[in-house]
């Protein structure tokens, strides 16, 4: 492969990284809080020890690859030609609603906290062909704006917490005792759907990355460190609201950051920080357009791995890219219409299709492949 | 070549992200904006009476403003007043104080709860105001007529509360997780009084008639001058309304409790009748549950207070062992005094606004939870026993200068 177009895992972390950034803070904590009330503190800890033995299948999952191969080569070779090529048609109809939802979701953050008077339709297109310009170019592109992203990203996430650890009270976050070990088990189900999603999205790109380089050891780190910054955002959130309070809020940590006040002069900069959060969106959204439109040309017989072509050349069945992009823009223009219809989508149909797919759908296919005799 | 021309590209796009020029609906002169600081609240017949205040900082004349408006709601209301005023527009991003009308506040504020919660603009730390026997909408035209304007008078209040801590300005967040948690909350009483003559404490549990809200600003401004407004204990909330106050010397009890104490003076008198001042620096306190061993029930709190303390005013004395230890007495037994009645209100009430409920749950957070009742209807059976270990810091004995 052109060593123009490789990347290493470190990268891919930082890509997972801040993907990850965009759903968790739709639904975590508030959705911890709804299942484990004041002990949802504990829910990203008690996640990251989950999401160890998933890290450890997905590594044995792409141990059996060959060079260049990713998730998508992995799954046609697991379940053979005629299941494989059904299963690569399959798998982005899930990614390309999940796309969808993130731009409906990213746009609905605008307007709950920034353009109340807006309509979320200017927000998903925009976003929508942003991501298909990524799309159309190289996966290295879309690891090196995450490497790029993950200072400015992870900086603001620090200042804010430091800032908003002055606010938590002892009361907001305590008592926790062994009969909260039940609730706190069902509030890392928000955390697994988060970091189970980054972490087999990234295996789709997985190709063009040294096979060498055993991704446990910096993949476990990583994970480890974005449930303690998870954990510290949900002290940070629930010590300053209180479990009751932060049930109820929307985005709690965009109201946490409507209420600081840096220095006793710099204040209101809500703003800054949801334009921030645009970066995850755009990396996830591409990254999920990337690995729907490489699934689908690997489908249908073509080598989708870049090559250097130009954006708008539609050799190779290129044009998938556009007609993902455009399936990405136009669910996110069709669902959920109204709020009570994005809660359902956010809370229940999409982390539910999203762990499906991470702990049904995938395990399954690494079984097939296993029983073929081909992994 | 594909550089130079991208590099163009920003360039030529950057004006346009500058905010500058006519291009976007939403854009405004700093000078066009009248920058509102407080919203006043009332209830108004079947309506709501909504007052917005402006510092004198925003307007060239350097006077207050204060608008008046009805509505259905919050969000109508403030489009009735953005509609008729001659302002060019409103903006109410930096809202930093919200007060509320004892009217308003004893129908219930669980909608103004959720405006503060869900609205894009508002913050959900506002400070929030309950104005005793008034509406909100006299003490804010009423302050702003008499030339300081209620923005700059709150701020002041607020800055007060949190360097000194004599009392606590409760935010909306607060407010609602106190609702929301035990059912009662308090919020910060403000007194609308002549600013040369700020009365005495007024007594905590009644709550007399409020004066008709819903006057036009115009006739209230021409009546008041030389008013202000001051704190004067707390409002307390149960499910969200307004059910009784505690008065400034209550509202000290309280703070020990709420584990909220700062610098507050104390005013008591010794066995010969002189009059004492003593200035708490610090003091909290600590609760050890009592339960019945039989029934597992809840008997009682125990209550451990700490007080620091030194002696502000006080007639001539010794700097004896005796003296000290009098005074320490006479400073343990006025802090035990107010926090008794600040638990006496508790119990009257049925309104766990101390959070003791918390307290109780973190000591013993199994048997807490297995209590067969809530805690507010356990809380008029319940034996507080206070117990106030007191320190002199020094006694500014004038025989030691």
């Amino acid at each position: 492969m052109n060593s123009k177009h490789v990347y290493n895992w470190r990268q891919l972390i930082a890509l997972a990284f801040v993907a990850l950034l965009s759903p968790s803070l739709r639904i975590f904590p508030t959705g911890s809080v709804q299942l484990a009330g004041r002990a949802a503190w504990l829910s990203a800890l008690a996640a990251g020890l989950l999401m160890l033995l998933y890290l450890r299948f997905l590594c044995l999952f792409l141990g059996t690859r060959r060079e260049g191969e990713g998730l998508a080569e992995l799954t046609l070779r697991a379940l053979g030609q005629k299941t494989g090529r059904a299963a690569l048609v399959l798998i982005p109809l899930w990614l390309l609603l999940y796309a969808g939802f993130v731009l409906r979701s990213g746009a609905d953050r605008f307007i709950t906290t920034i353009f109340p008077l807006s309509s979320p339709g200017v927000f998903t297109v925009t976003m929508g062909l942003v991501s298909l310009i990524a799309a159309l170019g190289s996966a290295r592109s879309l690891v090196r704006v995450a490497r790029l992203a993950l200072p400015a990203l992870l900086g603001i996430l620090l200042l804010i917490l430091a800032f908003a650890l002055f606010k938590v009270e002892k009361l907001n976050l305590l008592p926790v005792t062994v009969a909260d070990a039940g609730p706190v088990l069902l509030g890392t189900l928000p955390v697994i759907d988060v970091l189970s999603a980054v972490c087999y999205l990234i295996c789709f790109l997985a190709g063009p990355a040294p096979k060498e380089e055993g991704p446990f050891r910096s993949g476990a780190r990583a994970l480890l460190g974005t449930c303690l910054l998870l954990t510290a955002l949900c002290v940070a959130v629930v010590g300053s609201f209180g479990a009751e309070l932060t049930g109820r809020l929307t985005r709690p940590f965009f109201s946490l950051v409507r209420n600081l006040v840096f220095f006793n002069s710099l204040e209101r900069i809500e703003a800054l920080v949801v334009t921030l959060w645009v970066l995850p969106d755009f990396l996830l959204t591409s990254l999920l357009l990337f690995a729907a439109q490489f699934c689908l040309r690997l489908a249908l017989g073509e080598t989708p791995a870049y090559h250097g072509e130009k954006r708008l050349d539609l050799s190779c069945r290129r044009w998938v890219v556009w007609a993902c992009a455009a399936a990405a823009i136009g669910c996110g223009l069709l669902i959920a219409p109204d709020p009570e219809s994005m809660s359902f989508w956010s809370e229940k149909l999409i982390p539910g299709l999203n762990m499906l797919f991470a702990f049904v759908v995938l395990p399954a296919i690494w079984a097939a492949g296993r029983l073929r005799k081909k992994l | 070549m594909k550089k130079l021309l991208a590099l163009l590209l920003a360039l030529a796009l950057a004006p346009g992200l500058t905010g500058c020029g006519s291009i976007y609906s939403n854009y405004r002169e700093v000078e066009q904006i009248l920058a509102v600081q407080t919203m006043g609240l009332d209830s108004q017949d079947d309506s709501l009476r909504l007052s917005l205040a402006a510092p004198s900082t925003t307007r060239a004349d350097g006077k207050p403003v204060c608008l008046s408006g009805s509505g259905q709601s919050i969000t109508t209301a403030i489009e009735r007043v953005r509609n008729f005023s001659s302002e060019e527009d409103l903006f109410c991003a930096h809202i930093n104080h919200v007060v509320l009308g004892e009217s308003l506040a004893k129908e219930g504020i669980g909608d103004t709860l959720t405006y503060l919660c869900r609205s894009p603009e508002m913050r959900i730390d506002t400070p929030l105001y309950v104005v005793r026997q008034c509406p909100a909408e006299e003490l804010m035209a009423g302050v702003v007529a008499g030339g300081t304007g209620i923005c700059e008078v709150l701020d002041a209040v607020k800055s007060n509360a949190d360097e000194r801590g004599d009392s606590t300005v409760f935010t909306a967040a607060q407010v609602a997780q106190g609702l929301a948690r035990h059912g009662s909350a308090l919020i910060c009483a403000l007194q609308y009084t002549d600013s040369d003559e700020l009365t005495p404490a007024s007594g905590g549990e009644s709550l007399p008639e409020e004066r008709p809200s819903g006057r036009p600003a115009e006739e209230i401004q021409s009546g008041g001058v030389g008013k202000t407004a001051a704190v004067d204990g707390y409002a307390i909330l149960r499910d969200g309304k307004l059910c009784g106050y505690l008065s400034r010397e209550e509202a000290i009890g309280a703070n020990f409790l709420l584990n909220r104490v700062g610098v507050s003076d104390l005013t008591v008198q010794d066995q010969e009748g002189e009059t004492l001042t003593l200035e708490i620096s610090q003091g909290g306190a600590e609760f050890v549950p009592v339960w019945d061993e039989k029934d597992g029930g809840l008997r009682g709190i125990d209550i451990y207070a700490h007080v620091r303390a030194s002696v502000r005013e006080a007639g001539e004395g010794s700097a004896s062992q005796e003296e000290t230890d009098a005074l320490t007495g006479l400073l343990e037994a006025a802090v035990s005094e107010r926090i008794r009645a600040a638990l006496q209100s508790s119990k009257r009430l049925q309104a766990d606004f101390l959070g003791l409920a918390s307290q109780v749950e973190l000591a013993a957070p199994l048997r807490f939870r297995a209590l067969d009742s809530s805690f507010p209807e356990l809380l008029p059976g319940l034996e507080f026993r206070i117990s106030v270990s007191g320190e002199l810091s020094h006694i500014n004995n004038l025989k030691d200068a």
